[in-house]
């Protein structure tokens, strides 16, 4: 999987991915912080340079990426450059795509393959299309790298937004909304970013990195949505922090979201009973639910609960007819994420048979939008992305009060109940 | 169907004229209650046909999960689709017929647009509320509002087309006016697309795939007399429907009133065709492809027996179109209006390529 | 002559007070904006009596279509009136109207699959009740009037089927169903060959005569009208309309002054348009009975003035022996040549033209009966070189 120059195996960590996160897990409050430096320190030893002649400099990036959670990226260290994979962009991609980030000053090595896309870094100035990555930003300490954003009136990082008010990032969306937003090329050539990261769907219609190349734009595909796992999600703000080289910060950050989610996922391993749980709202005949795979259903069984369809193995979000909801998920116990429903009474409008199942009568229907903006913007796809564990910790907090007492929700509020009158 | 076709044995005095024999209808009514007692039985969930009796013969014993699929979901989706199909059916007659067009449909004068015209405004418009949709903020946003704005809009587009319906003469026109209001409304639905958001832009997309399966009993009470004037009307226009059939020339000379009954096929149809978009959304091809059946079979263009005939075969063939589209022992739901497409495309096919041109005096 | 004629008509139908169909004072046309007015006959006083076939003939674009409309009640008349049975149609309801009238026109109805029968009893929709259903007395009226037709045997076919005669007939027994006192028929035999075209207007004359209607057909069959119709109604351009029995129109010149035009001209003599051509040679003729009207007609085509027996120098004469007819040609020089077909004669007169009559042939030609195939061998020979 990695490969690395033999100069600089010495002082590397091997790749004890599993048998690290278990051993944090069972040591996580004490361990943490000397495990961090133990980390750091690995690391610096591994910045030796060669003593070969000729390679004088081929170890200038002193602090390398390990990943743990994440399977859709990879990072390989030559030196001089980093050579980053993306692997599976999109459902059906069959092939991925490849980055050579080449430190400053310094020429991208020879025979690369026609077409590749090569990144000066540490960038100085990004653009960035989806809100989803914001609020790593500030975390990593590079805020001021970012200059150009789709939908600046969606965010709620607060160092973003203010940087966003002075000015400083523009707004490079088209104004459509919804999937239908685009990239509005000239804002964007005016905002000179030395990258620009977007999201790919392999759908021609709605993918921006064709188009950006074709622009000479340098189109940085992120694929952190396609990880099935929460931690996998956020772990690419290592991807993120590659470009920034940024590696040591985004470790300690990440470890320490990590750490706390394992943490808390442990509490409700051995929980006695596990709450089934529904998610999503239909329209009209068909429910789109998350499969049993994927990341919703994780942080369902993370959060101490039963997902109904914990036995499906999609990762991605499947079309149910309504029948088989109501057969399987009518006496769930609580109903999570209600899509645009923000009521009781709402959700009664939109289908009056969902007064019938059994988490709308008992009241346990919450949905994810207690911090919307004026504009729409939902921080549960910003700051939530970047904080699993805290989101966790609503989960938990919903299922399992006893075990997070005082943890006020963030992201999820309880629909409001019904008025008599209106019941 | 060989009772079908005309009676030729000889009598006492005249003989009798073509007419279709009563073994032949309840045939065909049959086989609209065949449809019926399937389509309650399959569904996504495989329930028994026992358990399904079980249910609805009141007995207990069964979990309420089935109970309520059955009662609340099924039942209702089957009536839903028989008066849907009957209703499409008939529409897609009147048109053909008015226009003696084959090709015409029920949403030929631009209904379904309208009505796709007052989702889409429902579902997206944001003006100047910020992100939500008018509905979604003031708390609305429901099945019932979608109804009651896809109905709006296809009774405007209905108005509009009546006022000019007063003005022109000439049928062609007409049809040309309304293709044209048409077009006009799918651009601008497409126009509001463009600021849609991600999930207003699946609900709409949804709505657009039609479905029978999202009416529930409180609104089949408004659904179903609606639906049942509606067919009571064409019943009433039979008789000028035939006449029209020779020509509005002829029409005129036989004493009908060729303004006010097309008034009249036009309203009728534009309700029907009108209510079935706002409940259901807009279903293509069942109206189009059920008459030419119904024209190839009973071998006949005589609306007497063509009324009935649509009523029946609508309501069946709408009930196998929504059958094949619950996938049946599967998960997924497929969208109806691929369904009906998949379904009605090559009966219009097979009607034409068997050489019998059905609305045509040949050659 | 007239007055007997129009006598006899009167007694053989027995009633002779309110005559089917009459207008006063009529003046049709059709106005193409609310303030402009387009007259296309006006001051017309016609009637329709019973057990008359009426044929209203008239040039293309005279109106004949706009008066017909009117008369039926799908136009509304500029002035005066028109009246059926004495009540007048604009205060009649449809249905009424219905009852009285029927029509019979060019539009091709979109009932392929419908049963001859079934597309007959619709002429029953002014007397049936809502549902259209048929009473005994309907479904009577309707084999009666397929009887009346002739089409009984075609009840049960699909009108798609049928060929053009047909479905016209069809069609004509529809109007007959509707049992109107008046049937009028726009160019009712457009579409139809010769042969049809007889019957169609043999059968109208049947239904007028025997059955008490008055029927009034637009037709273009100019032959056939005149043959056929009691009385011809013509339209020219700009009106006014002329009525008469078929052959006072023709005596009195009028029909010669409708149809006037460019090209074709009408010939009293012949009862049919000619086309003026300018004569070469006068030849006469002299010649009787069939043989003698058909070498006429071939000559005149060909271009020759015919004139009688010793009115031009080349002469001549159709000889008929046992059946079989033959032509001698002579011309001033006594030279006579003999030939068996119209055509060898014609060609023969060409050569005459040429001023080469008989330059074949001429031995022994005038003395013997010569085998006219043997002549016409030679002849077209010559021709040919």
């Amino acid at each position: 999987m990695k490969q690395t120059a033999p100069e600089v195996r010495k002082g590397r960590r091997k790749n004890l991915a599993p048998a690290m996160a278990l051993l944090m897990a069972l040591l996580a409050p004490a361990f943490t912080p000397s495990g961090l430096a133990w980390r750091a320190e690995g690391a610096e030893h591994g910045g030796e340079r060669s003593d070969l002649p000729g390679e004088r400099s081929t170890n200038l990036f002193a602090e390398k990426t390990c990943l743990r959670y994440a399977h859709g990226f990879d990072i390989s260290y030559q030196g001089t450059y980093k050579r980053i994979e993306v692997r599976r962009p999109w459902r059906d991609a069959s092939e991925g795509f490849v980055y050579y980030l080449v430190a400053r000053g310094h020429d991208p090595p020879p025979d690369l393959p026609r077409g590749a896309i090569v990144v000066p870094v540490p960038i100085q100035r990004l653009a960035v299309f989806s809100t989803t990555w914001t609020a790593f930003f500030p975390m990593l300490g590079i805020e001021d790298a970012l200059v150009g954003m789709a939908g600046c009136e969606w965010i709620h990082t607060p160092e973003i937004v203010s940087r966003i008010r002075q000015g400083q990032i523009q707004e490079i969306g088209d104004g459509g909304r919804g999937m239908s937003r685009k990239i509005h090329l000239e804002r964007l050539t005016l905002v000179r970013p030395e990258a620009v990261m977007v999201y790919a769907t392999g759908i021609p219609e709605f993918d921006q990195h064709p188009k950006l190349l074709e622009a000479g734009f340098k189109a940085v595909v992120n694929a952190s949505h396609m990880e099935s796992t929460p931690l996998g999600r956020t772990e690419w703000i290592k991807f993120v922090a590659a470009f920034f080289n940024r590696e040591a910060e985004a470790e300690r950050v990440f470890d320490e979201i990590a750490d706390r989610y394992e943490a808390l996922a442990q509490k409700t391993r051995h929980v006695a009973h596990r709450p089934t749980v529904l998610c999503n709202a239909a329209w009209r005949g068909t429910w789109y639910v998350p499969g049993g795979a994927g990341y919703i259903a994780r942080f369902l069984e993370d959060a101490g609960g039963r997902y109904v369809w914990s036995d499906d193995t999609n990762a991605g979000v499947l079309p149910m007819a309504i029948e088989t909801v109501v057969q399987r998920a009518r006496d769930a116990e609580y109903w999570i994420d209600t899509n645009q429903a923000r009521s009781l009474a709402e959700l009664l409008a939109i289908d009056e048979r969902y007064g019938r199942f059994a988490a709308f009568r008992s009241g346990k229907v919450y949905n994810n939008d207690a911090r919307v903006n004026a504009r729409g913007g939902n921080d549960f796809w910003e700051t939530g992305a970047a904080r699993p564990d805290l989101v966790l910790a609503d989960l938990v907090s919903i299922l399992h009060p006893e075990l997070l007492p005082g943890h006020r929700l963030i992201w999820y509020r309880r629909l409001p109940q019904l008025t008599e009158d209106a019941r | 169907m060989t009772s079908l076709r005309p009676d030729t044995s000889p009598r006492h005095g005249p003989p009798s004229l073509p007419h279709v024999g009563a073994a032949a209808w309840w045939a065909l009514i049959s086989v609209m209650a065949a449809a019926f007692v399937l389509e309650l039985c399959l569904g996504s969930v495989l329930i028994p046909p026992r358990t399904i009796w079980a249910v609805l013969s009141g007995r207990e014993g069964v979990p309420d999960a089935v109970r309520e699929i059955v009662l609340l979901y099924r039942l209702p989706r089957a009536f839903t689709a028989m008066l849907g199909g009957a209703a499409l059916g008939m529409a897609g007659l009147k048109m053909q017929t008015l226009f003696r067009n084959p090709l015409a449909d029920p949403f030929v004068l631009g209904i379904s647009s309208g009505a796709g015209l007052g989702v889409a405004l429902v579902v997206f418009a944001a003006w100047g509320f910020g992100f939500l949709s008018v509905l979604e903020k003031t708390g609305i946003l429901g099945n019932t509002a979608l109804i009651t704005a896809a109905a709006m809009g296809s009774a405007t587009v209905l108005c509009v087309i009546m006022a000019i319906a007063r003005r022109v003469e000439n049928t062609v026109t007409l049809l040309i006016v309304g293709l044209m209001f048409g077009y006009i409304g799918s651009a601008l639905v497409n126009v509001l697309l463009q600021f849609a958001l991600e999930h207003q832009m699946q609900s709409y997309i949804a709505w657009t795939f039609g479905s029978f399966g999202g009416v529930t009993w409180r609104q089949l009470g408004v659904f179903s007399p609606v639906i049942l004037a509606g067919l009571a009307l064409a019943w009433v226009l039979v008789k000028p429907l035939n006449a029209l059939l020779l020509g509005e020339g002829y029409a005129r000379s036989m004493g009908v009133n060729v303004r006010r009954t097309r008034t009249g096929i036009i309203l009728g149809a534009s309700i029907l065709s009108g209510t079935v978009t706002a409940t259901c959304g807009p279903i293509g091809f069942l109206g189009i492809a059920v008459p030419h059946l119904c024209r190839l079979v009973c071998r006949t263009s005589d609306h007497r027996i063509l009324v009935p005939a649509v009523i029946l075969t609508g309501a069946a063939l709408a009930l196998l179109a929504d059958m094949l589209a619950q996938a049946p022992g599967t998960r997924v739901v497929l969208p109806l209006n691929s369904v009906t497409s998949l379904i009605g495309a090559p009966v219009v096919i097979g009607v034409i390529l068997r050489g019998r041109r059905t609305m045509e005096t040949g050659t | 002559m007239k007055e007997t004629c129009t006598v006899e008509y009167r007694k053989s139908t027995g009633r002779d007070q309110v005559p089917p169909l009459e207008t006063h004072r009529l003046t049709v046309g059709y106005l193409p904006s609310r303030r402009e007015r387009r007259p296309v006959a006006e001051g017309i006083d016609v009637v329709l009596r019973e057990g008359e076939l009426v044929c209203l003939l008239g040039p293309n674009g005279a109106g004949k279509s706009t008066l017909i409309r009117t008369l039926a009640g799908m136009l509304k008349p500029l002035e005066g009136e028109v009246r059926l049975s004495g009540d007048r149609l604009s205060t009649l309801s449809a249905r009424e109207v219905a009852r009285r009238m029927s029509l019979v026109l060019t539009d091709r109805p979109a009932v392929g699959l419908m049963p001859v029968a079934t597309l007959v009893s619709l002429g029953r929709h002014p007397y049936t009740g809502r549902t259209g259903r048929l009473t005994r007395k309907d479904e009577e009226a309707v084999w009666k009037a397929m009887a009346d037709v002739g089409i009984e045997d075609l009840a049960h076919r699909a009108f798609g089927e049928l060929s053009d005669g047909e479905r016209q007939k069809a069609m004509i027994a529809r109007a007959l169903a509707q049992e109107p006192s008046v049937l009028i028929l726009d160019e009712a035999t457009a579409y139809l060959d010769l042969p049809r075209r007889v019957e169609l207007m043999e059968l109208l004359l049947d239904l007028a005569r025997a059955g008490g209607r008055a029927v009034l057909l637009s037709t273009h069959d100019l032959d056939l009208a005149l043959r056929c119709a009691h009385r011809l109604w013509l339209l020219p351009h700009g009106g006014p309309l002329h009525t008469g029995i078929p052959e006072d129109l023709v005596l009195q010149g009028t029909f010669a002054e409708v149809f006037a035009g460019s090209g074709a001209r009408f010939d009293a003599a012949s009862g049919a348009f000619t086309v003026p051509c300018t004569f070469r040679e006068t030849v006469a003729l002299k010649a009787d009975g069939i043989v003698g009207m058909w070498t006429y007609r071939a000559l005149e085509r060909a271009g020759y003035r015919v004139v009688a027996e010793g009115g031009a120098r080349l002469c001549v004469e159709a000889v008929q022996t046992v059946g079989v007819a033959s032509w001698r040609i002579h011309d001033g020089n006594r030279r006579k040549i003999t030939v068996g077909s119209l055509e060898s004669l014609l060609t023969l007169l060409e050569t005459a033209d040429r001023g080469e009559l008989g330059a074949v042939g001429d031995n022994g030609a005038k003395d013997q009966p010569t085998r006219a195939r043997d002549f016409e061998a030679a002849l077209l020979k010559s021709v040919r070189s």
